[in-house]
């Protein structure tokens, strides 16, 4: 690995202490000084950063590359490649594989399949119950200590609010984080899209707001009663803000996500029954789009991912109801947050610190941020006009609803580890 | 928020569904329908409605094409009305009955569409239970091949729309001046959302749908139609009122408490009819569940057009199938 020196380019780093124009001087694979070459490099590798953007690599709080069991539709090798594209150098990688990872060997195959890939980092989330079956608890403590960064049920229903509880209960005692997707599925009654107006007209089955709404009301009491680390993933409508809000102003500590495609599309968007755009919460009406946004800018949700879901063509290749939910988006997580910038939704340094280091202070990580010391994991960027054209699409899944956007941010140079992992050419 | 919205690609869709004003390249919905092309269908109706009334049946209008149904769900009313106007058209006509459950474990849909158009046919009848299937198969067959929805799912039923409208066109020749009220499972029913589109388009000034709160679907204004948990209040004064049957699997879910309350509240009793216009007409699609949504001395009175229904079934849709086929 060659020692590298990023010359002038503009750091955005906003949970860090240091931004502007530096130079940032690498060797081992961490930062070893900016501005200032501490250890006399071995003939580093020179980039030339001069005009760009240079800020943490992205960490993705939810990403699915299918491996192991479902490598027909995506593999971490393909998945991969695609993250790097999007400045992307962590990923958390959500357990509903074939099989379900709820084993230490499990998390042990994944880890070494990315080790061996080496061009991202990965922290496993591993199954909050076997089997993700919503009633048994995992092994959590054994899951833990074989490195899941936090325990998860997926889109998978907890039997009931005890076992839930105890599940909250166990981990709160062992300090161990779960990721929450809230939905209580008897509301959601096997709906599809967004109860309103598009599900009226177009008599698809509907998930109300309040399914979602629900189980965080629940989740969030549930978490002031046992003191678990509760995060909130994939928050869709606007009364589960509100509910989050008032968590927050009550000094009950939990933390919320949003999935990026949230941030731009709302129920209309389905309008000629589109299975592209079928994802899971539905995109809802426009008011919680514009409360999402609200959101973010007042911190109520602190992190976006892109809650990665490739597949291959069959999946979106039947009525709407029947389509798999899930967009394959990681490879314009970074663009799109710079079209909200662009968009003048929020200014760059929000953007940014919402895919660095707000999701990595989620985590508990040394990531996100650049900073001396720290592991050189960086993501150079250039205002370029470009369109996400169907043809050049990286990742396996080519389920996007967002073929044929123009951007005009996109990512020269992705940095792991002190290795140049992505390049633009 | 972006400026980018699928809403380009969808409004070519729309338009190439209807060809020219009098041609259809596939008969899906009524929503994005002119008010001029349902008036020409209802009026070529009109003209086929003889037809059954001749000893010879048949018009020569299809000879030599080919029309399969293609139904994913249970029917018999649409089913063979769509077999008699296809007949009485003179085109060659093909039953498909598929059983949904079986292709959900092998044959994919699409692999199920290859397979018949490989036989050359001209022209689908589809019936499918999920929302958006027949819009789904048209997008996905060939150049030459027309596509009729015969009911998908909860979204639409248009052909039924349009022969309820042909009815009501009978006794009301002037849209603009009645009272029509669509009463019961709306949440669930095609048929409901393909009338409401209907009735609007055609003007209807005043279209109100009645339920018990489980079964409108919340925001049912958006369609422009007036909700009513009153039946009393809802049908008072109405020129048409259209039962919808009420399917059993909903006591099961606690949508309703159960059938005697239910016709109580909502199933036509013959006192109901005093609260009517002096014209006015009574209407079901048809499975009726009588002594559920309606009683039997209702259906079968004079005030009752259900069997009407059933006829004009025929000629409306011999107007669709002939408007629609590639030449």
């Amino acid at each position: 690995m060659s020692d590298l020196i990023i010359k002038s380019g503009n750091l955005v780093n906003p949970g860090g202490e240091i931004s502007g124009v530096h130079d940032i001087y690498v060797k081992d694979g961490k930062i070893i000084g900016i501005d200032e070459d501490t250890t006399k490099l071995n003939s580093p590798t020179i980039i030339d950063a001069e005009d760009r953007i240079v800020c943490p690599g992205l960490v993705d709080l939810s990403v699915r590359f299918r491996e192991p069991g479902l490598e027909k539709e995506a593999t971490i090798h393909s998945e991969s490649i695609a993250a790097v594209s999007s400045g992307v150098t962590t990923v958390c990688y959500m357990p509903d594989t074939q099989p379900i990872i709820d084993t230490p060997a499990q998390i042990k195959l994944v880890e070494d399949i990315f080790k061996g890939i080496n061009l991202c980092k990965v922290k496993v989330l591993a199954s909050l119950t076997k089997n993700l079956d919503g009633n048994r608890l995992s092994s959590m403590m054994e899951l833990k200590q074989a490195g899941a960064i936090a325990l998860t049920n997926c889109f998978n229903p907890i039997k009931d609010s005890l076992v839930l509880r105890r599940a909250m209960e166990y981990a709160s005692g062992h300090e161990i984080t779960i990721f929450y997707q809230p939905q209580n599925d008897c509301l959601a009654n096997d709906g599809c899209v967004h109860e309103g107006k598009i599900s009226n007209k177009l008599g698809l089955p509907g998930i109300p707001s309040a399914a979602e709404s629900v189980a965080v009301a629940e989740a969030i009491l549930l978490s002031k009663l046992t003191g678990v680390k509760l995060h909130l993933c994939r928050i869709s409508c606007q009364e589960s803000i509100m509910l989050i809000k008032n968590a927050h102003s009550a000094g009950i500590k939990v933390t919320a996500d949003v999935a990026i495609h949230q941030l731009f599309f709302d129920e209309n968007s389905i309008n000629n029954f589109n299975g592209d755009f079928h994802v899971i919460p539905p995109f809802r009406a426009n008011e919680d789009l514009i409360s999402i946004q609200d959101a973010m800018l007042n911190d109520t949700i602190i992190a976006v991912c892109s809650d990665h879901q490739p597949h291959n063509e069959d999946a979106k290749q039947a009525p709407f109801s029947n389509t798999q939910h899930g967009i394959a988006s990681i490879e314009i997580l970074l663009p799109l947050m710079m079209d909200l910038v662009d968009s003048n939704i929020m200014d760059i340094n929000m953007a940014i610190s919402k895919v660095t280091s707000s999701p990595a202070s989620i985590l508990g990580i040394d990531a996100g941020v650049i900073r001396k010391g720290s592991s050189a994991d960086l993501c150079i960027m250039k205002k370029e006009d470009w369109v996400f054209d169907q043809t050049k699409i990286l990742s396996s899944g080519k389920n996007n609803p967002f073929i044929g956007k123009k951007f005009s941010t996109r990512v020269d140079k992705t940095i792991c580890n002190g290795k140049i992992v992505y390049e633009n050419k | 928020m972006s400026d980018y919205k699928d809403t380009d690609l969808d409004q070519n869709i729309k338009k190439s569904d209807i060809v020219s004003q009098k041609h259809l390249r596939h008969f899906l919905d009524i929503e994005d329908l002119p008010k001029s092309l349902i008036l020409d269908i209802l009026d070529l109706a009109e003209s086929f409605a003889g037809v059954s009334g001749q000893p010879v049946k048949k018009v020569p209008l299809l000879r030599g094409k080919t029309i399969v149904n293609l139904f994913f769900e249970a029917s018999t009313r649409t089913r063979t009305t769509f077999e008699l106007a296809a007949k009485r058209l003179s085109a060659d006509f093909l039953n498909i009955n598929i059983d949904y459950s079986a292709t959900k474990k092998g044959e994919t849909l699409l692999d199920t569409l290859r397979n018949l158009e490989a036989m050359h046919c001209d022209m689908f009848i589809v019936r499918h239970p999920s929302s958006g299937a027949a819009k789904f198969i048209s997008k996905n067959v060939s150049q030459n091949i027309s596509i009729i929805n015969a009911g998908d799912g909860r979204h639409a039923h248009p052909t039924q729309a349009m022969l309820d409208i042909f009815t009501i066109r009978k006794y009301f020749p002037d849209f603009k001046k009645i009272k029509v009220a669509i009463v019961g499972d709306i949440l669930h029913s095609r048929v409901a959302r393909s009338l409401m589109h209907a009735l609007r388009i055609l003007e209807v000034p005043d279209i109100r749908v009645i339920g018990p709160q489980t079964l409108l679907p919340k925001g049912i204004e958006y369609m422009g139609v007036t909700p009513y948990v009153d039946m009393d209040k809802g049908i008072k004064d109405c020129d048409v009122v259209i039962m919808l049957r009420l399917q059993n699997e909903r006591m099961n879910s606690s949508f309703i408490p159960d059938e005697h309350e239910y016709y109580n509240l909502y199933g036509f009793s013959p006192k109901r009819l005093d609260l009517i216009s002096k014209k006015g007409i009574v209407m079901h699609p048809g499975p009726v569940n009588r002594g559920v949504e309606i009683s039997s001395e209702v259906a079968d009175g004079n005030r009752s057009v259900i069997l009407q229904q059933v006829s004009n079934g025929i000629a409306v849709r011999m107007a669709i199938l002939s408007l629609s086929m590639q030449p």
